[in-house]
């Protein structure tokens, strides 16, 4: 491992050295000038250009030079002989000194359009690097004034490559012929194992552009990924920094192991994870989303491939040196304006709580609310009335107007980004360098979690003989996350709000730490379950760190003319470190004692997981590319290979001799886990593809690829997946001359193709022995040690083999007005077939769970479409360019096979929509008692599974159904609402009342630069997502969930019924209501199922670029940029407080939370 | 006629504003506290009556009440709690008047009463008058 590193720096320093040698060696006795510059272009990259006429050149030199540099050497030359030069790049321009001093005067010409002669009007002609200018009127003709003699003129017009003239003495009419630019035409896109004219693209790949991910203030380019493309589906499964996520291309691609079957990304040919990607670095984002693109990666690239491409050095070019670096702060993307009026939050917990067992949440009398009551606008305590009073026992009663949100929570916290690199190279070597490091700090204030993020990347590429070439490729990622409180981060927002209401203060008089609450009705309350106390102990620490290494080295041997062997071998490294300490968490309850807690969370532990991952990936391949007269053709085949093993030591130890120091030398106690797990896997595999065109009219592509995976057992171990796409380009048949310049382009594309899915368990083909089993203590021989035990898993199929996945693709390209307006389109249907499922069932004797097979199907069915506009006007002298583009992406997926023939609701059924959710009818509520008697002529709420606590509790402040209650619609007329069998066929009052996948997703995107400006915005949202917030929802669900949930939202009670509010969105205010899930709240229902679809404005970005210090810098560049800066949701009609995506990464809605970002920043290049 | 036009324009908003005015409630009104013995200085370990008079019962839609007297010093004692109210009628006002307040603090000490007015909406009204005694 040691040596492989070495190697590469070794390489890498190498490369660079050659790359800067820019001195000169040279004697020369009396020779003409004109003779000596070539001898200068033989010893470096400088080209000279001139005219030969000029006189100095015939100047005799005479001049000795031993490793002078450049600079120094030209002006030692050009001295005496009367002639300037100037460098430009690599460049050198000599002129007279007569023709610099030359004077200004007006000069004329004509825009003509190359290939039909025809005037060009409208196209603007300036004076490079002024601003003077004009644009071609009818004849495109111009005229331009103070013109000197040495100045070049720029003429551009959309649709044409830019021209460039030199206004010479002995001219003052020019013309200028324009050629019709092929730039977009000729857009080339990164396929797999290769790259391809987009033009000639017969499978559905869609790029997204560098620009609209670079400098984006994102730790990562998953977020700056989101909505990039209607098919890429990306959902975060926090806001935390390292929050892990879930994407997919057209959805889901199988219904086993969503998290593992995800699209294939490919960093530079080599698997890398989206979060480990400095988005910086970027090139290029291919989207391969059927199956015929992606067919040629086989088996991990059964849901769809993300192909992204570095960016390299450049031939000819000086170093050049990029800086960008930014900071700003973070925030919530939701409001949190809770209620933090003690008055408030005991009253509405102990009116809620009295509708539910008619005893209040709290214990507090007439006079502790007068109190409250007095301390209402209190902010901070008012002297006269403290918020904690001292009992005559001791103990503490609590008045307090406490903000527990922004106790726990930062809502600013601070973040930087710094990125340099360095690109170059000549015919020989070009190299990219980059690192980056990002850091933000978490939204956790007590002991404050951090973020720290390296990044580094280097890329050379050596042209060691003209026909062979050879690249190494090397980035390493670290990340280092802190964090307090308990092993998840995420628990601290399920249980930190429990008890903690705004009449109780996190801490005593004293500074002792505030746990228990005696003043409700169980006895005891237990504030943020002992959270508020841990986090103010701040001994509880934790941390995360991951790091990978991807090395890749890569030959290229060109054998012959357009036949050239590729062959790369590339090393992932991925470690991953866990460390969790805990310990014994002090609070007081009475002035002047302490106790210590006791629950799970106050122990003193120590806890450590140390996980290596490993792949060596290997690639071979030929491509031969020969083209005769009219017909191109591609031939690609090669062979991959990869080899993976996981490791990791996982370990726990109880009772460490000091709190400040985490170690297992200072562990003393019982050994709670001391466990290790490996696993590995390896795939074969055999590609070809074969592209052929004739004229750029006709496209075929055809694919195959066939793997082996060690997942499956022998003789089930091979797939074959092939793919196939046609293309037909009408915009190049002879018929559409008559529409050519107005109509550019009109592609129509088909593709089929089939990939193969082999996301099972590693060993899932063999059955295994568990041997980690520990009886309890109970069981032993000796009465003390106890005894280990070992099972036997329930038995495998060993006929387990891959799901096959079979894509069909119909996609349009157009493009109009010099391919101003482009449109792309694809209408696609996916089958899955032989998906894991619990097959046959076997008759109860069998005594085991029925094994897995390979039997379940499903079909996918959509469409997307995207459409851009760009276009650039002269406004103002300047050129006013900008581009509006839009996207959106619609699909369906239906169970089509499944064992499940009595169509139980629990699973999946054949006939199934993804996602589709069953939930009961609610049609009101209760508006008087007259409904309600009404509906009890009709319904048995006692023998119904909706009512229990409201019929149940009889002990409630109003038992029974009561004006204001929801009202459940009978649907099946049984009179009772229950869930029948819970089968399709009898779903008892339930239908189907939404769908939990996302639908209609969309994106539009604004950009424009003028004299120096750029602006661009970025929106992303989708149609609808329907949510219903389950039972621990609670910052929805406020005390009809847990009445002893602390954060609730100001105008919470605006929208509960009352006799004076009958027309509330939320029933008659009763505790627990949510929490169960026979109440007249926990079961899915219409009334309470949100569409969490949104609108967000994703991104926006101003900048300007500076005109000025062009000497050192070739571009410096201010800007500010908002991640998330604003969203829409019909989810904010009923609470502000929870992020539409938050919604969707569980039901209850509890995590981490999403965060907006601001930043300021700059980026100079020189 | 522009600057005309501005004042105009920014009047709108202020108009728009006004029209969409969320309707408060009217609160009941009440004369001040009299303190009984009235004298411009007291010792600590005086008793003294207070009373108020609500001078205008408010707004109708009032659907519960609760008034209190309290002092400045009370707050951190836990034997000391609100002094409740129920109102009485004399010469024709409604009067609230207090138990006895021993005066247990020198200095400038203060006699609140409070009162909780609850209308319809959860909307919860305060009432809060004060009155200042020097106490030595």
């Amino acid at each position: 491992m040691k040596r492989i590193f070495a190697i590469s720096f070794f390489t890498l320093v190498l490369s660079l050295l050659t790359a800067q040698a820019q001195v000169l060696t040279l004697n020369v006795n009396d020779k003409p000038l004109r003779d000596v510059l070539p001898m200068v272009e033989q010893q470096s990259d400088y080209h000279f250009f001139y005219n030969s006429s000029l006189a100095g050149l015939d100047s005799r030199v005479t001049i000795s030079l031993n490793s002078t540099p450049i600079e120094q050497a030209l002006r030692q030359l050009f001295s005496g002989t009367g002639i300037t030069y100037r460098i430009t790049d690599n460049h050198v321009i000599v002129l007279t000194a007569e023709e610099k001093k030359s004077t200004t005067r007006q000069i004329s010409g004509t825009v003509l359009d190359k290939a039909t002669n025809e005037p060009v009007i409208g196209a603007s002609v300036i004076i490079r690097g002024t601003t003077q200018g004009t644009i071609t009127d009818y004849d495109g003709q111009f005229i331009l004034d103070n013109v000197a003699n040495g100045q070049y003129i720029e003429c551009a017009y959309l649709g044409y490559e830019t021209q460039d003239i030199r206004v010479t003495a002995n001219a003052d009419s020019y013309k200028v012929f324009m050629v019709e630019s092929t730039a977009q035409l000729d857009e080339v896109v990164v396929v797999g194992y290769g790259a391809q004219k987009k033009v000639n693209l017969t499978g559905a790949v869609s790029v997204v552009d560098q620009k609209d991910i670079v400098g984006r203030p994102t730790p990562n380019m998953v977020t700056a990924l989101q909505g990039a493309d209607p098919a890429l589906n990306i959902t975060m499964s926090a806001g935390g920094p390292g929050a892990s996520y879930n994407y997919n291309i057209r959805g889901l691609a199988s219904i086993n192991n969503s998290s593992t079957t995800k699209p294939l990304v490919l960093v530079d040919g080599v698997e890398m994870d989206l979060s480990r990607i400095n988005s910086n670095d970027i090139e290029s984002v291919s989207i391969l989303k059927d199956a015929s693109a992606s067919a040629i990666y086989g088996s991990k690239a059964a849901a769809g491939v993300i192909l992204v491409t570095t960016k390299s050095g450049s031939e000819g070019k000086a170093p050049q040196v990029t800086v960008d670096a930014k900071a700003g702060w973070k925030s919530p993307t939701t409001e949190h304006d809770f209620i933090t009026q003690g008055f408030w939050s005991a009253y509405i917990s102990d009116i809620f709580m009295m509708q539910h067992t008619k005893t209040a949440m709290t214990t507090y009398s007439d006079a502790d609310y007068a109190e409250l009551w007095m301390r209402l606008n209190d902010v901070t305590e008012n002297p006269e009335r403290p918020w904690t009073v001292v009992q005559n026992d001791g103990s503490y009663k609590y008045y307090a107007n406490f903000d527990w949100y922004n106790h726990y929570y930062k809502t600013i916290r601070p973040m930087q980004d710094y990125n340099v690199s360095l690109k170059g190279g000549n015919e020989k070597v070009n190299y990219f360098v980059s690192a980056r490091y990002y850091t933000e700090d978490g939204m956790i204030r007590i002991d404050n979690d951090k973020w720290h993020q390296i990044s580094t990347r280097a890329k050379v590429n050596v042209n060691i003989q003209p026909w062979m070439h050879y690249g190494v490729n090397f980035s390493f990622f670290s990340s280092r996350y802190t964090y307090p409180g308990t092993t998840s981060s995420r628990e601290i927002f399920r249980v930190g709000s429990l008890h903690a209401m705004a009449y109780i203060p996190a801490t005593n008089p004293d500074g002792s730490a505030v746990y228990l609450n005696p003043w409700i009705y169980s006895g005891q309350g237990t504030v943020g379950d002992g959270m508020n106390a841990l986090l103010l102990y701040g001994k509880h620490k934790n941390l995360n760190i991951n790091r990978e290494m991807v090395m890749q080295h890569m030959l290229t041997f060109d054998l012959a003319k357009n036949l050239t062997l590729n062959a790369d071998y590339s090393l992932t490294w991925r470690m991953k470190e866990i460390s969790n300490r805990s310990v014994k968490v002090p609070y007081s309850a009475k002035e002047g004692t302490t106790d210590l807690i006791e629950n799970f969370r106050s122990v003193d532990t120590y806890h450590q997981q140390l996980a290596r991952y490993m792949t060596h990936n290997y690639n071979v391949y030929l491509r031969w590319s020969p083209t005769w007269d009219k017909h191109h053709l591609t031939l690609t085949a090669g062979y991959n290979g990869e080899m993976y093993r996981y490791h990791s030591l996982e370990a726990e130890r109880m009772d460490l001799m000091t709190e400040n120091l985490s170690s297992f030398n200072f562990a003393k106690g019982e050994v709670n886990d001391l466990s290790e797990s490996i696993k590995t896997a390896a795939t074969n595999g055999f590609f070809a593809r074969v592209n052929y065109d004739w004229n750029g009219r006709y496209l075929f592509e055809v694919s195959v690829r066939a793997d082996a995976s060690s997942r499956f057992a022998p003789g089930y171990r091979w797939a074959v997946t092939p793919g196939g796409s046609v293309g037909w380009r009408m915009s190049e048949e002879p018929f559409w001359e008559s529409i050519h310049d107005w109509w550019d382009n009109a592609k129509i594309r088909l593709s089929a193709g089939q990939l193969a899915n082999q996301m099972t368990g590693y060993y899932d083909y063999i059955q295994s022995v568990d041997a980690d089993g520990m009886f309890t203590q109970a069981i032993t021989l000796d009465g003390a040690t106890v005894l280990s035990y070992a099972t036997e898993s329930d038995p495998n199929a060993g006929t387990l083999t891959w799901e096959k996945m079979t894509t069909y693709d119909a996609g349009l390209d157009l493009g109009f007005l010099g391919n101003r307006l482009s449109f792309t389109g694809d209408l696609y249907i996916r089958n899955t077939e032989g998906m894991l499922n619990t097959g046959t069932a076997l008759p109860s004797v069998y005594g085991a769970t029925d094994p897995k097979q390979n039997s379940a199907n499903m079909s996918t069915k959509g469409w997307e479409f995207a459409i851009t506009w760009r276009d650039k006007h002269r406004v103002a002298g300047k050129d006013l360019s900008y581009e509006i583009s839009g996207g959106v992406g619609n699909y369906k997926t239906f169970i089509t096979k499944y064992n499940n023939p009595e169509k139980l609701l629990s699973t999946y059924y054949e006939g199934q929509e993804l996602g589709e959710l069953w939930g009961y009818e609610i049609d009101g509520l209760f508006a008087d008692q007259k409904e309600v008697d009404e509906y009890l002529t009709k319904v048995d709420p006692v023998n119904s599974m909706v009512y229990t606590d409201i019929v149940g509790v009889l002990d409630s402040k109003a038992p029974g159904l009561h004006p204001g209650d929801v009202r459940y619609v009978d649907l099946n007329g049984d009179g009772v609402i229950t869930s029948g069998n819970n089968t399709v066929d009898n779903p008892g009052d339930r239908k189907i009342i939404g769908n939990t996948l996302p639908k209609y997703n969309y994106n539009f995107h604004l950009s424009a630069e003028w004299y120096g400006v750029d602006l661009s915005i970025y929106f992303q949202g989708i149609g609808r997502r329907d949510w219903y917030p389950m039972t621990e929802a609670t910052t929805f669900w406020g005390p009809y969930s847990r009445p002893y949930q602390g954060f609730m939202e100001k105008n919470f009670m605006s929208n509960v019924w009352s006799e004076d509010n009958p027309d509330a969105y939320f029933p008659r205010y009763r505790a627990y209501e949510a929490l169960g899930s026979a109440n007249s709240l926990g079961p899915t229902n219409n009334r309470y199922t949100l569409n969490v679809g949104y609108l967000r404005l994703k991104n926006v970005t101003i900048g300007y670029t500076l005109p000025c210090w062009k000497k050192v810098f070739s571009e410096f560049r201010l800007y500010f940029s908002a991640e998330n800066p604003w969203c829409w949701s019909p989810l904010q009609k009923y609470c502000r407080s929870i992020d539409p995506e938050q919604a969707v990464v569980s039901s209850q809605a509890i995590t981490y939370g999403f965060a907006r970002s601001f930043t300021f920043g700059l980026t100079a290049t020189f | 006629m522009q600057k005309q036009l501005y004042i105009l324009l920014l009047l709108v908003p202020v108009l728009f504003c006004a029209c969409t005015d969320k309707k408060g409630v009217t609160l009941p009104t009440f004369s001040d506290i009299h303190v009984s013995p009235e004298q411009a200085v007291y010792h600590v370990g005086d008793s003294v009556v207070c009373t108020i008079d609500m001078l205008t019962p408010g707004d109708a839609s009032l659907k519960a009440a609760t008034y209190w007297f309290y002092t400045s010093w009370w707050g951190s004692n836990p034997n000391l709690t609100a002094d409740f109210q129920t109102p009485e009628t004399v010469d024709g006002a409604t009067r609230f008047t207090s138990s006895k307040i021993e005066l247990a603090q020198a200095g400038e000490v203060r006699i609140y009463f409070w009162g909780r007015l609850e209308y319809p909406n959860w909307d919860f009204q305060p009432i809060q008058i004060p009155v200042t005694l020097h106490v030595e």
